[in-house]
């Protein structure tokens, strides 16, 4: 009954009182995506913890899950470049499987020394994502298409390789990518190092921007952030300490997350990947080599999908045909997706990623570890990610309509 | 001679059907009979080579003018259906399925009967459901699971033990778990066993068995002894994670196919055993039941198995136990593999008593 409004209007509302300015400063469209995933990630934790006597938490299970589900925020990081320039890749399931394979076939067959295997496999994905990015970028067929081909042919190939059989790899090198340790010390003195490069880069941002006039944020807000990531760092690797160290896995993806948070967030690469991403004829009138940006970015998909066919290996010592697939695929874009990554282009970054595969990697050992049926960790993963889409359409309807004013 | 081009064969079924009988196929069928194989999935298994040149070498034996033409589905049973339709336009006597999908394939079954003549077709390895399918070979699922089962049984006194099944969606897996715990069960209700964990794996995947054993090790405190393991591909992934825990080759671990890395692991110690199914003899088996049906008579069978309509009439060839003792007078003997296979990659002294 919309007339009665006005027959009787009702007092208007008072003025809310003005937020304090610590509240105004806060990023809404920044909280709505990664404050959610902090709660999920905690309300899973607390639940496992309950159900799993304390073992959830635990060194051993924490460690264990670094080792048995790094690869897939490692290729979920290579994917968000194809996914911030609003792509997508069907085919780095398989595109790792071929990898993990050539690895396998270097080394258990044609006797390779690691390095080498590892290389040639890295190689090898590296060179048909390049390939993909060719056809897509130069040639301009669509990517869903192209990588349909590659998710076709690359099966193929793998399937072909293997021939519906497992190949061991016994090789120690290849087997510790997977499954060794970093030294206690070393590990202490890596998180130390990054709490102090952290807080080193932070400031010298802080300088600059004031250098450049540009009014920085009170120091307060900066020195609790690195100081509660700081003690976060060090609890779990003093954790992960008692029960063999920090996994090498874990450290790989660290150090290729920072890496590949550095080139989207600090360099001209990255802009220009997020420019093309978000429109792609305003960065090509801004002069920028769209052709270009978009052939490396498959490159570094299929870079990533060789590193992570790597640790797969690793993890694994051996190459089998249910190593990798079009699940890998599914999870990797719903890690992205959880992580708050758009999938219509130009809005996601590395460490929103991370947290969405370590959701990810924490449903699936802690049902493992609750020894639940596999068929009910596939609805739950469902479920979560219809949840990280609601909140990432919600979040652009109220980025839309903020623009509109 | 095996014609293996589709090609040629669908010019063949499509002269046949604009009423052309005059193809060289055609022709020859009255004193050369074609024998149409329809393999499920020919390239993503080594396998199946063998059961196709043990099967020709064997029919070729038994009838030497016979024909033998191999169909790969590629894992599509609409694609199988349309091989099994070129065929029977083609004029062939037998058919032989391996069915990418048991109940979908009832329609190869139907079609065949409805050909004039009539002509038979044996589900080869895999049963067809729902059919009047005329005979079924296959190694005994359920002796699978009971020799995995007995294995352990043989080799453990008391203790805990973990079961990592097949994919549920697999009808072999559910009788290889059926066969196993027809053996387990009393022995778990009796108290000589704790069997705290057992569980279907989507896909058999060996990721999946991998962190499943991962998590169990953990739950358990390490304290497992005996591992039942469907087949040699998950078994690697539970060995991968004992080895985590340095406990390969101290907790048994089954597995089955006989796998160049099953096996392998088998020679390290770190897999007890795996479960051979012999092929040659499937594929012998198969060839003589062929065989029959050319010279128009009933093969012989010795029991029948239920697919949902009928007992359909089926020959169950036994399945082997290989352990580190009996792989040479087993599958190398056999040349199901070779001592090179086995040998590359893993410690001489592992291989010595080949």
């Amino acid at each position: 009954m919309i007339g009665v409004t006005d027959a009787a209007p009702r007092p208007a509302p008072a003025d809310p009182a003005p937020p304090p300015a610590w509240w105004r400063r806060i990023d809404g469209s920044k909280l709505a995506t990664t404050v959610p995933i902090y709660a999920a990630i905690a309300l899973i934790w607390i639940f496992f913890q309950s159900q799993t006597a304390g073992r959830f938490i635990g060194a051993r299970n924490l460690s264990e899950m670094a080792q048995e589900y790094s690869y897939k925020p490692l290729l979920a990081i290579g994917v968000v470049f194809v996914l911030l320039l609003g792509e997508i890749d069907l085919s780095v399931g398989y595109l790792t499987l071929l990898c993990a394979t050539t690895v396998a076939v270097l080394s258990a067959f044609a006797h390779q020394p690691a390095p080498i295997a590892i290389a040639g496999g890295i190689f090898v994905c590296t060179v048909l994502g390049l390939a993909q990015g060719f056809l897509i970028s130069a040639l301009r067929m669509p990517a869903f298409v192209v990588t349909l081909g590659g998710f076709l042919i690359f099966e193929g190939l793998a399937y072909h390789i293997l021939s519906g059989a497992t190949i061991n790899v016994p090789d120690p090198a290849i087997a510790a990518i997977g499954t060794s340790y970093l030294p206690t010390l070393l590990s202490l003195a890596f998180a130390i190092l990054a709490i102090a490069g952290m807080a080193f880069l932070g400031l010298l941002g802080r300088r600059q921007r004031t250098a450049a006039g540009l009014q920085n944020a009170p120091i307060t807000g900066f020195a609790a952030r690195t100081g509660a990531i700081g003690a976060l760092l060090l609890i779990v690797v003093t954790l992960l300490d008692s029960y063999r160290g920090v996994p090498l896995s874990l450290a790989v993806l660290l150090a290729f997350g920072l890496v590949t948070w550095y080139v989207a967030a600090k360099t001209p690469f990255g802009r220009h990947v997020y420019a093309v991403g978000g429109n792609v004829e305003a960065a090509r009138r801004a002069g920028i080599n769209t052709v270009g940006v978009r052939w490396v970015v498959f490159g570094i998909t299929g870079f990533f999908a060789g590193v992570a066919g790597v640790m797969l290996v690793g993890y694994a010592q051996a190459a089998s045909t249910t190593a990798a697939g079009p699940d890998l695929l599914l999870d990797v874009i719903s890690i992205a997706v959880i992580g708050g990554v758009s999938l219509t282009g130009g809005r996601g970054n590395v460490w929103s990623v991370l947290l969405g595969g370590l959701l990810i990697a924490s449903l699936d050992s802690g049902l493992n570890l609750m020894s639940v049926d596999s068929n009910y960790v596939y609805v739950i993963k469902g479920v979560i990610l219809l949840l990280a889409i609601l909140l990432d359409v919600l979040g652009k309807r109220r980025g839309a309509g903020a623009a509109r004013v | 001679m095996i014609v293996t081009s589709p090609m040629f064969r669908r010019c063949v079924a499509a002269a046949a059907t604009l009423g052309i009988a005059a193809t060289p196929l055609a022709l020859n069928a009255a004193d050369n009979p074609t024998v149409g194989f329809l393999m499920a999935d020919y390239t993503t298994s080594a396998r199946w080579q063998f059961d196709r040149d043990f099967f020709i070498a064997e029919l070729k034996k038994l009838d030497p003018g016979v024909n033998v033409v191999v169909d790969d589905a590629k894992t599509d049973q609409t694609r199988q259906q349309t091989q099994a339709a070129s065929l029977l336009t083609s004029g062939a006597k037998v058919l032989l399925d391996v069915p990418v999908d048991s109940t979908q394939a009832a329609a190869i079954v139907r079609a065949a009967h409805d050909n004039s003549p009539a002509v038979p077709v044996i589900a080869y390895d895999r049963l067809i459901n729902n059919s009047d399918v005329d005979a079924y070979v296959t190694f005994d699922p359920v002796a699978v699971g009971r020799q995995q089962a007995q294995y352990i049984v043989d080799h453990l006194k008391t203790g805990t033990l973990i079961s990592i099944a097949g994919a549920e969606t697999d009808n072999n897996a559910i009788e290889f778990h059926r066969g196993a715990m027809e053996v387990l069960e009393p022995l778990v209700k009796s108290g000589r066993y704790k069997l705290p964990y057992d569980h279907y794996t989507p896909n058999w995947d060996s990721n999946a068995a991998q962190a499943e054993t991962a998590s169990e090790l953990n739950n358990l405190g390490n304290k497992i002894d005996g591992i039942l393991v469907a087949n040699d591909g998950m078994a690697g992934g539970v060995v991968a994670a004992l080895r985590a825990q340095h406990l390969d080759g101290k907790v048994l671990v089954t597995g089955q196919d006989a796998t160049v890395a099953g096996l392998q692991n088998v020679l390290t110690g770190e897999q007890s055993m795996t479960v051979y199914k012999p092929i040659r003899k499937l594929a012998e088996a198969a060839a003589r039941m062929t065989d029959a049906y050319l010279k128009g008579q009933k093969p012989k069978t010795d029991t029948t198995m239920k697919n949902g309509k009928i007992d359909v009439p089926t020959v169950l060839l036994p399945v082997v136990t290989v352990t580190k003792a009996n792989i040479k007078s087993t599958v190398v003997a056999d040349g199901f593999v070779t001592k090179e296979q086995l040998c590359n990659g893993i410690p001489a002294s592992a291989c010595s008593g080949l």
